[in-house]
This record gives structure tokens, C-alpha cells and sequence, in this order.
């Protein structure tokens, strides 16, 4: 299009053709070219508007495009094409700085709005030149270069900005104190305390207050908290935060200590500051909260825990109350809804020793009866965690209460006989003679099966033989799992092997399971038998694929070489789950002989296979085994390439070396270029 | 179980497989930097299912035979199942006083009938106010008017199917509406029969061809509020389905600030008086 065509157009009123106009503009055109972007960055469309300034952002030279946008902002008829020259010498950056520099020294166009421009570029040389214009007549254009400075990020111009803070005019001085806390410069707090009773600069100043590290503040900020601006006191929020973290730890006890003893206001103030929109100010707020620890804002920090996005700074607020927090939350935890109450069961076994209270430990034996099963469950949960950790007080309600809730199925029964076996660990006696009276058998059975396996007792082994042989298959696996923790002899061997031919899938698992967790050598050709699967119609082999999974994956765990035979049948097998466990034994237990295996597994179907494969020929020596995982680091799925990346960690040849370098070059996922990078380090 | 005292870690790598996994199943999808969300959610499943890493979980979701019910869990504490009756009142309108009409207009062999599809209608609220509408606008005869309501969760659908609601389902309906279409019941109140059997509840995930294949034909489809969780290729997925089951000429009503930008051209945007609405040339 020829130029005159492109003005025509511009004149148009179709939005569109305005739009389409501006793709005819001869990006290395003459001036004229710029100049007619350079103007319709000034048209009433904003798509029109930001096509112009995307073109003359990319113009080949930028310092025409510089001088073309600074003329621009002498323009005071159109503000929207001001706002975009702004705008755009902020995108043209560095090449734009020294015309910028010499406009403001001449000042034809707008002062102001050229600072405003080399506040947005944030180049190093507006420095000197913007701390001069603090000192300005006009002061429009003294905050302005305040502003600026503020944006620009460099700490040379903290003295000039601390200078402005004495200046006549509140403008400036609220501008530059609003840069010193964008900078977090600290000023000295005698320059800030008579800011403070200033009411336009209040909320800035207490800000600063948090950059000041002075513990002699600590009065101000407090009383901030109950300050009747809002802004006030969410400031003194962030700035009480800001300065704990900066002090050392003594100081930072003393802040607590105020707090401790902050007025009621002060406390309402950050209760308050809790319904924050602000998810910062509502963290800040929970944290200054934990440190008060003030009975009277539990209530308060408990709403805080159903958030998820500060609920755990709520809870380690509510932690840091230690044994004072036991009395209060008792006596609120009736009033609150179940999911609430099931959140501060959850929390209570952190307050320590104080959780061990006997009144405590009474309310959770009772909530394990909760109609709702969250809180019934959490209550179980933390009484196995008090029970572990400190011990329960005397007493048979807790355990009683435990025993009780493994009579209601689902997780509360699931958290109750953990939390049984985690008591047991440390009062066996008192859950054992429980366990015992009842016997193993009944709707409870298989709960008390994992008391026992967390127990942890040879002496239980024989009642957990018996329950092996019990009619009930979930009985049965219930067994196997808890045999598992036992410890191994030769009878829960034979036992074991013997339940490899149970009838129920889910208790040939389980078995093979225990065996693999036992270590027991002696069952390994039967487990071998099992992995490889039946061979012929009605053979006694498994054909169940989890069970042949549970078998493999123990073949590997005893580490026998005579399991290799069925390691590298399946290591081929089309099931992903038998193909990766096969591929990962092979590479703990395996010989240089598997290798044709273990590359076959690279092209496996399931990139759990692959994955293993890989990482399998990573414990490989051969110059072969490394290049083939150099190739995965190709592989289209990131978690192959990043275990690759992981396999190679401990080659040092030349070749893995560059391979990794190359897929360095051009690796777009974070986690894969992490472990690549990791690989590279552990080998420099 | 709180962050910070979760007992099992979650690596970037076990999240990404999970909350792929997920998206894969039902296109939900989780930013990296909500990790802290699937993870708190997801912890309590390790000690359900006796698993010690998120690892162990990532193979169980791949390859154990009950993993079905597993994902169905997960879909129990990753969805936001929020919802209200007369939710977004201006498109309402729109629906009632010029979509309806303008159905209702249609020549159909066999006479006036009117098939609706409330897609995600967790604990079945929209079903609910769309058949509320369709009766107030007097143009169908109950009789005629189908309306479906699908989600896939078990939890929000046994709600939908019982129709007890309490205060917080109510917090936008007129006390009109109220008197005229519900019944005092235990826990709230509950909607009247004649509502009620206008509308029917099936387990149907959006993303999965063959549940939706059950559905019939329909004359409109809400789909509101459900399609922000999802990535843009699920979203896509779910748009392409509503187009081929939406006769020609049948709307399609997203929730305020969804659209189908970078979506799908195959729609056509219908400017109502009331709204801005999608429709199936
Ligand atoms: C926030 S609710 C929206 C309810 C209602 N449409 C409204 O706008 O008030 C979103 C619902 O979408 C459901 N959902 C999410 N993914 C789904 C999928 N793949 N298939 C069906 N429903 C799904 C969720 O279970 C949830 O109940």
C-alpha cells in the first residue's frame, strides 16, 4: 500500500479498516511512516491503539522511534495517544533514555509525563537527573520523579528520596516515602515518628516502620493496629510482619511480647484484618495473631483453618498458643461445625505435652462417637498421634474409645486401629490385653489384625496364623498385611506360601506382599512361579495380574539371582505393571546379560516401562546402555526425559555429558531441566 | 490434615503425573501452584489405601483394578460442587422470555416439546430453576418437557435426586417462587413432585463420548460454572460434544465471563435483549 492510501484509510471510520490499515505501514519506511503510527496511536479504538504501538515498539531504529514518541507526549489534545507514547518508550527502553534525558533538560513536552516514561524504562541513568527534579519548582513533577524513582528500583536514590522527606509539600513527601517503601529502604525511625501523626502520610509511614528495624517503633505499631483506617492498620500488619522477620531472635521475642500485651482494640484490629480480600494481609494478620497467643482470638483464627489458602499458618498460629490454646479450644469445639471440629482435632497433638491433658484426651475419646465421620475420624487420628508422641493419660477412656469407634467401618475405623497401633508402639500392654479379650474374630477382626501389625510383637503371631485360616477372606488379608510387620520364621513362611493358593485374589496379594516385606529367601521359587502366571488350562499357577505384581515386586525385594529367569520373561510382558516392576527388579538384580531386555523395554507401550527401562540401563556400565538413555532424553513425555536425565546422573563420559548439554539447549519443561541440570553437577 | 503437617510429601513430579491423570479422566485441571490443593485433598487416600508415597498412589490410579473407584473418590474432593437456585438472574430472563418463546414458536412434527440439559448440575439447583422456569413461562406442557441433569459426582447427585435444600440454596430465590414450588421438609425444603418430574439425574462425565452418547438431542444446554476448572483441550472436548448434541438452531448458555473464545467457531453469537448467548446455526 502506498503511503497516501494508508492515510486514507486511517481516516475511515470502519474500525476494522483502520486495523488493517496500519499492516500496510512499510516497517523501514521513511519518517513519514513513523509519523502516521506515531498518530494513529491516538485513535478512539483501543485494538487500533495498541496495534500502533506494537508497530512503532518495533520500528528498526529505535531512537527515531524514540524522538517521534517524545513529540508525541507534547500533544495535550489527545490523552490517549500521550498515555500510549508513555507507554510505548517504556517497551523501546534504553535506546529511548538519552532523548529522554535532554527533553527533560529542555522541557518543550511535558515534564511530567517524560518522567513518568523514564520511570517505566527503569534505567540507571535517569538516577541523578530524577533526584534533581525531587528538588523541582513544581510539585506535580517532584512527586512525579519521586514516583519514578520508586519504580526505577535503584538504591542510589535512597539519600535524595530521604532528602524529599523534609520537603514543604505533602505530595512530594508521601510520593517519596511510598518510593523508600517500594525501594524497602530504612529510614530512621526519629524521621519517621512525626510522619506518623501526619493523617496523609500515616499509612506509609507505619509501612516504612517495617523497613526501620527499630524496636522503639514497636509502640506506634501496636497502637496502629487499632487504628480507624483501615489502610492503617493493615499497614502496621505488614510492617509488624516485615520487621519480625528482619530482627534478630531477641528482638523478635519482644515483639511478641507486645503483642502478648497489645489492648483489646489492637487485637480486634487484627481479627478483623483476618476477613482481609488480600490473602497476604490475611497470612500477616493470622501470623501476628500466633504470637499474641491471646485466648480471645481462637475462636477468630479457627474460622481461618476451613481456608486453604492460609490454613496452615492459622494452625501454626494456633500451635504457637501451646498449652494455653488446650482450655479454650475444649470448650469451643462444641459449637463448631464438623468440619471445623475434625481441623483443630487435627491440629491438637502439635501443642505437645499440653494435648495430653486429660480432660483433652476425654473430649477426643468421646468425639471418636461423632455422629460426622470427619471429626470422628481426625479425633482418632489424634489420639494415635498423642498416644505416640507423649503418651495418654491414665485412664481407659481413650483406647476404650478407640476400641469402640473400629466398630463403624470406613475411615473412622481405619484411623482408630492406626491410632490403637500407634499407642500400642509405646503401651502395648493396654492394647494388647484388649485385643486378646476379643479375639480376631467378628465384624472388628480385621481392624484389630492392623493394631497387631503395627504393634509390631513376635508374640502376636500366632494369633495372626490362626486368622489366616479363618473363613473370612478379608479376615485372612487382613493377616498376611499385619505378618508382614512381624518379622519372619519359618512357619509364617510356609503359612504365607501355603496362602499364595487362597481363593481370594486380594489375600494372594497380600501374601506375596508379606513375603517381599519379610525378605524370606526361602519363598522365592514360589513366588517366581506365581510372577510368571499360568502355563497351561488349570495349572496352579496365578494368572491375576496384581497378584503376579505383588509376587515380582517381593522377588525383588528378597534379591534373589534365581528370580531372574522370571524377571526377564516379564520384563517383556504388554502389561505396563508387570513390564515396569520386571524392568526395575532387573535393574537392582540384574547382570550385563538383560541388556537386549532392557532396551526392548524403552519401547515398551507404557511409559511406566519406559521410565524403568531407563532408569534400569542408568546402572549400566556399557557404552550402548548409556546411549540409549541419552536417546530417551528425546522422549515426546517429560517424565520419561526426566528420568532419563536422572539416569544419567552417574555417567561421566564425554558423550552422556554433551547429550544432556544438548537437550539442555533446547528443554522446555521446568522438572526435566532441573534434573538435567542436577545430572550435570553431580558429574562436574 | 493440615499443610505443613502433611506426613507424606508430594514432589512436582508425582503432582504433575496425579493431576495429569486427573485432567485425563474428567478435565479438571490444576495449575502447578495449586499443588498445595490436590495435595491436602489427596493425602487422607494414602492411609485409606495403605499406600506409603504419592508414587505408590500414581500406580495404583494406573494400574490396580479397583482404580475406577479411586478416580470417582478423587472426583469427591477435587470438584467445587457450589451452586444456587435462579443463579445468574439476567440470563435466566433471557431463557424464560425469549429463548422459551422462540422454541416454543418452532414447528415440530408431534407439537411443542422442549429437551434441556443442565451440564454439571451438581447438587441439581439450575435443573431445578430451569423447570421452575419452564413451568412459569406457561408455553410447554409439563408433560413435554425433558430436562436432564448430569454431574460426575455420586455425592452431589444423591442431593439432586432427593431435591431437600437448605438456606444457602436459596440465597437468590424470590419467596414466591418459594411458597409455589417447594414443600417444608426435613433440613430445608424440598421441591414439589411436580418439579420434580420434569427432571432426571444420570452419573455422566463430560469428557467421556459414551456416557454422553446416552443423552438425547436437546434444545438447550447450560453448562455454567463447570468448564472454568478445565484446561482449554478438555474444554474443547466438552464444547464439541455440546454442539453435536444440540439441535440446529439450540443454545448453548455459559456461566458470566465463560466464553468460547479460542474455542470453537461453530457457534454463533446471539445477542438477546437480556444476553449474550451461544446458538448452533
Ligand atoms: C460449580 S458446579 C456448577 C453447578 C451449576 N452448573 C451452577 O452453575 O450453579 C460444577 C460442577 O461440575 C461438575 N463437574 C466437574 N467436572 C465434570 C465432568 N467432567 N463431568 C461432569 N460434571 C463435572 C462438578 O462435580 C460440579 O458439581
Amino acid at each position: 500500500m502506498e503511503l497516501d492510501e494508508v492515510r486514507r484509510a486511517l481516516q475511515s471510520d470502519d474500525e476494522e479498516a483502520r486495523h488493517a490499515a496500519l499492516a500496510g505501514v512499510p516497517a523501514d519506511g521513511a519518517l513519514e511512516a513513523l509519523q502516521l503510527l506515531v498518530e494513529a496511536m491516538g485513535d478512539e479504538s483501543w485494538r487500533v491503539r495498541k496495534e500502533a504501538v506494537s508497530r512503532v515498539t518495533a520500528w528498526p531504529r529505535p531512537e527515531e522511534a524514540a524522538a517521534g514518541l517524545i513529540v508525541a507526549l507534547g500533544e495535550d489534545s489527545n490523552i490517549a495517544r500521550r498515555n500510549a507514547a508513555v507507554e510505548a518508550l517504556g517497551l523501546v527502553g534504553r535506546p529511548a533514555v538519552p532523548l529522554l534525558l535532554d527533553a527533560l533538560q529542555v522541557g518543550v513536552v511535558s515534564r511530567k509525563l517524560v518522567i513518568d516514561a523514564l520511570g517505566v524504562i527503569g534505567d540507571a541513568r535517569a538516577v541523578g537527573p530524577l533526584s534533581a527534579a525531587l528538588r523541582d519548582a513544581d510539585a506535580n513533577l517532584r512527586a512525579a520523579a519521586a514516583e519514578a524513582l520508586g519504580h526505577l528500583g535503584r538504591r542510589e536514590a535512597v539519600p535524595a528520596l530521604q532528602a524529599a522527606l523534609a520537603a514543604g509539600d505533602l505530595l512530594t513527601r508521601l510520593a517519596a516515602l511510598e518510593a523508600l517503601n517500594r525501594l524497602g529502604a530504612s529510614v530512621p525511625y526519629h524521621i519517621l515518628a512525626p510522619l506518623l501523626g501526619e493523617p496523609v502520610l500515616r499509612r506509609a509511614a507505619l509501612e516504612a516502620l517495617g523497613f526501620a528495624g527499630d524496636a522503639g517503633a514497636l509502640p506506634d505499631m501496636i497502637a496502629a493496629l487499632a487504628d480507624r483506617s483501615r489502610g492503617a492498620r493493615e499497614a502496621a500488619v505488614t510492617a509488624l510482619q516485615a520487621l519480625h522477620a528482619m530482627v534478630s531472635s531477641e528482638v523478635s521475642a519482644l515483639i511478641e511480647d507486645h503483642l502478648h500485651a497489645a489492648p483489646a482494640a489492637a487485637l480486634d484490629g487484627l481479627c478483623a484484618t483476618l476477613a482481609s480480600d488480600s490473602r497476604a494481609l490475611r497470612r500477616s494478620a493470622a501470623a501476628l495473631l500466633g504470637w499474641a497467643r491471646r485466648a480471645e482470638t481462637l475462636p477468630a483464627l479457627c474460622q481461618l483453618l476451613r481456608d486453604e489458602g492460609t490454613q496452615d499458618v492459622a494452625a501454626d498460629a494456633m500451635v504457637a498458643f501451646g498449652e494455653r490454646a488446650a482450655e479454650p479450644l475444649q470448650a469451643l469445639c462444641p459449637e463448631l461445625d464438623p468440619d471445623l471440629r475434625a481441623l483443630i482435632f487435627e491440629l491438637l497433638p502439635r501443642l505437645g505435652t499440653a494435648a495430653a491433658a486429660p480432660q483433652l484426651c476425654e473430649l477426643l475419646a468421646r468425639a471418636t462417637a461423632d455422629d460426622e465421620p470427619e471429626p470422628a475420624a481426625a479425633a482418632a487420628r489424634a489420639l494415635g498421634l498423642i498416644g505416640q508422641a507423649v503418651g495418654l493419660p491414665r485412664g481407659p477412656g481413650p483406647v476404650a474409645g478407640l476400641f469402640q469407634a473400629l466398630g463403624r467401618e470406613g475411615q473412622v475405623a481405619s484411623a482408630a486401629a492406626a491410632a490403637l497401633g500407634a499407642i500400642g508402639a509405646r503401651a502395648y500392654d493396654e492394647v494388647h490385653t484388649l485385643v486378646a479379650a476379643h479375639g480376631l474374630g467378628g465384624p472388628i477382626g480385621p481392624y484389630l489384625c492392623r493394631v497387631l501389625g503395627a504393634c509390631g510383637r513376635a508374640e502376636d503371631r500366632r494369633l495372626l496364623l490362626g486368622a489366616l485360616r479363618d473363613e473370612s477372606a478379608v479376615l485372612r488379608r487382613a493377616a498376611a498385611d499385619a505378618l508382614s510387620g512381624l518379622g519372619g520364621e519359618p512357619a509364617v513362611t510356609e503359612a504365607l506360601v501355603f496362602a499364595l493358593s487362597d481363593e481370594s485374589i486380594s489375600v494372594r496379594a497380600a501374601a506375596a506382599r508379606a513375603l517381599g516385606a519379610l525378605g524370606a529367601a526361602a519363598a522365592a521359587p514360589a513366588l517366581a512361579a506365581v510372577a510368571l502366571g499360568s502355563s497351561h488350562e488349570g495349572g496352579d499357577r496365578d494368572d491375576e495380574p496384581p497378584v503376579r505384581a505383588a509376587a515380582l515386586r517381593a522377588l525383588g525385594l528378597i534379591g534373589d539371582p534365581a528370580a531372574l529367569p522370571a524377571l526377564r520373561a516379564l520384563a517383556t510382558n504388554a502389561d505396563g505393571a508387570l513390564a515396569s516392576i520386571a524392568l526395575e527388579m532387573l535393574g537392582r538384580l540384574g547382570t550385563a546379560d538383560d541388556e537386549p531386555v532392557l532396551h526392548a523395554g524403552l519401547r515398551h507401550d507404557d511409559t511406566e516401562a519406559v521410565k524403568a527401562a531407563a532408569r534400569a540401563l542408568g546402572t549400566r556400565a556399557s557404552a550402548t546402555a548409556r546411549a540409549a538413555v541419552c536417546e530417551a532424553l528425546g522422549h515426546p513425555r517429560w517424565d520419561v526425559r526426566r528420568a532419563a536425565a536422572e539416569a544419567l546422573a552417574s555417567s561421566t563420559d564425554a558423550a552422556s555429558r554433551a547429550a544432556l548439554r544438548a537437550r539442555l539447549e533446547v528443554e522446555a519443561d521446568e522438572l526435566v531441566r532441573q534434573a538435567i541440570t542436577q545430572a550435570l553437577a553431580q558429574r562436574g | 490434615m493440615l499443610p505443613g503437617e502433611l506426613e507424606v510429601p508430594m514432589s512436582m513430579e508425582e503432582f504433575r503425573l496425579i493431576r495429569d491423570l486427573i485432567n485425563a479422566y474428567c478435565g479438571i485441571f490444576f495449575a502447578d501452584d495449586l499443588k498445595f490443593v490436590v495435595h491436602r485433598r489427596l493425602a487422607p487416600r494414602l492411609a485409606a489405601l495403605c499406600l506409603e508415597t504419592f508414587a505408590d498412589y500414581h500406580r495404583h490410579l494406573r494400574y490396580d483394578p479397583g482404580r475406577r473407584a479411586e478416580y470417582e473418590e478423587i472426583v469427591e474432593r477435587v470438584t467445587t460442587n457450589e451452586t444456587y437456585f435462579f443463579r445468574e438472574a439476567y440470563q435466566l430472563d433471557a431463557f424464560r422470555d425469549e429463548i422459551l418463546p422462540e422454541i416454543a414458536a418452532r414447528p415440530r412434527p408431534g407439537g411443542r416439546r422442549l429437551t434441556v440439559w443442565s451440564a454439571g448440575c451438581a447438587s441439581g439447583e439450575e435443573a431445578y430453576t430451569v423447570a421452575i422456569l419452564v413451568l412459569e413461562s406457561g408455553l410447554f406442557q409439563p408433560a413435554q418437557v425433558h430436562i436432564f441433569g448430569n454431574d460426575i459426582s455420586r455425592r452431589v447427585l444423591q442431593l439432586a435426586r432427593k431435591g431437600i435444600y437448605g438456606r444457602a440454596s436459596f440465597r437468590q430465590t424470590d419467596e414466591r417462587y418459594l411458597r409455589r414450588y417447594f414443600r417444608e421438609a426435613p433440613g430445608g425444603y424440598q421441591v414439589r413432585d411436580e418439579v420434580r418430574a420434569m427432571v432426571s439425574f444420570g452419573q455422566i462425565n463430560l469428557i467421556d463420548l459414551d456416557g454422553v452418547a446416552l443423552l438425547p438431542e436437546v434444545d438447550v444446554i447450560f453448562c455454567r460454572n463447570v468448564l472454568i476448572y478445565f484446561d482449554a483441550e478438555s474444554r474443547k472436548r466438552a464444547v464439541g460434544t455440546f454442539h453435536s448434541k444440540l439441535v440446529h438452531g439450540g443454545y448453548l448458555l455459559l456461566g458470566h465471563s465463560e466464553s468460547l473464545m479460542n474455542l470453537s467457531t461453530a457457534f454463533e453469537l446471539c445477542h438477546l435483549k437480556n444476553d449474550l448467548v451461544y446458538r448452533k446455526p
